[in-house]
């Protein structure tokens, strides 16, 4: 059965806590910023000029919107990392010919794909993490909570311009980490 | 209140006090002042069409509250031009880069004023895609009030 190559050489697969040690530096360097912005105002020292006139309710208001935006962001990179993760699992099983029950039911769901989706195959609703679900190797509750996180990503990751799905203001990046993270770690080996 | 928490205010009053020693009385009174010979340079400017009846002009009080300043009062500077109007509203004296902000409010648009130090009154014409400020003298205010009145 046809599988995509993994492992290209240009990769450059991240993995959840190296996502996460990112956004903690940039929210560091956010908090950084905005006090010395803060600062500014009453010391009268000098700032970048793109915050000339701001009041302390703009300065705390543009913050604001940086670190919703941050949070977004690493939302989408978490969740999107998972994804990567899992789809290079599911090649693995597929292509490997392991003998364990989840390599057995990806090969079988695999070998209903059409050419062109072996090499694509669905990721939610009616694809690997379908499989992944029905093939009871872990906790379906565990599933469930990651895939929440994908309406999310979809939206982020699509350009905005549909409804808004809850669950972006709903989920913070801790809370993706987690999940993504249960995810994971329950994938058996 | 917790001891801890009585102690940790104190002390951070005090390094407060020592490190800045800003006289915030004084910055508010230099900021009303600044606003109050804006106000008369706009008067000023005016004269003419004020004296032709083709503008009105009247001040409006109102109250700020600023971190450090407290609250006081300021005044709007209301243009009444036809059945339109611009008012001239105050933000505040703490600001970034600036000693003072008064916002241009019309029916289509907003502009920015800011007191530089130094350089007085100065109307931020863009902010992309570069900032750029022009001292506010009688061109400059025909500029703002064509941006922010109805065509």
């Amino acid at each position: 059965m046809p599988v995509p190559l993994i492992n290209h050489a240009t990769a450059e697969p991240q993995t959840l806590d190296e996502i996460r040690d990112w956004h903690r530096g940039i929210v560091d360097a956010l908090v950084d910023q905005r006090t010395s912005v803060q600062h500014a105002i009453r010391t009268g020292s000098a700032i970048a000029w793109r915050f000339l006139g701001m009041t302390e309710a703009d300065v705390d208001a543009h913050y604001d919107v940086q670190r919703r935006e941050l949070d977004r962001l690493t939302a989408l990179n978490l969740v999107a990392s998972a994804e990567a993760a899992i789809k290079v699992d599911y090649f693995r099983r597929v292509g490997g010919k392991l003998k364990d029950p989840l390599a057995r039911a990806y090969r079988k769901f695999h070998s209903t794909l059409s050419a062109k989706k072996q090499l694509r195959p669905d990721f939610d609703a009616d694809g690997i993490l379908k499989v992944l679900k029905k093939a009871h190797v872990m906790d379906n509750h565990i599933v469930g909570q990651y895939r929440e996180c994908l309406r999310a990503r979809h939206w982020l990751g699509h350009g905005r311009y549909w409804e808004k799905p809850a669950a972006v203001d709903l989920l913070d990046p801790d809370d993706v980490y987690d999940r993504a993270s249960a995810l994971l770690q329950a994938l058996p080996t | 209140m917790n001891q801890n928490l009585t102690d940790l205010f104190r002390k951070k009053q005090k390094k407060s006090e020592a490190d800045t020693g800003i006289d915030w009385d004084s910055r508010r009174n230099d900021y009303l002042a600044a606003v109050d010979a804006l106000y008369k340079k706009i008067e000023a400017i005016l004269a003419e069409p004020i004296g032709q009846k083709s503008l009105t002009l009247h001040r409006r009080p109102k109250s700020l509250t600023e971190t450090y300043i407290g609250t006081y009062s300021v005044e709007d500077l209301v243009l009444v031009i036809g059945d339109e109007q611009v008012r001239f509203s105050p933000r505040g004296r703490n600001v970034v880069g600036a000693a003072g902000r008064v916002d241009v409010i019309g029916e289509r648009g907003e502009a920015t004023l800011v007191l530089r130090p130094g350089a007085g009154w100065e109307f931020v014409q863009a902010r992309q895609p570069a900032l750029r400020v022009v001292p506010f003298d009688e061109s400059t205010l025909a500029e703002m009030l064509e941006a922010v009145m109805r065509a």
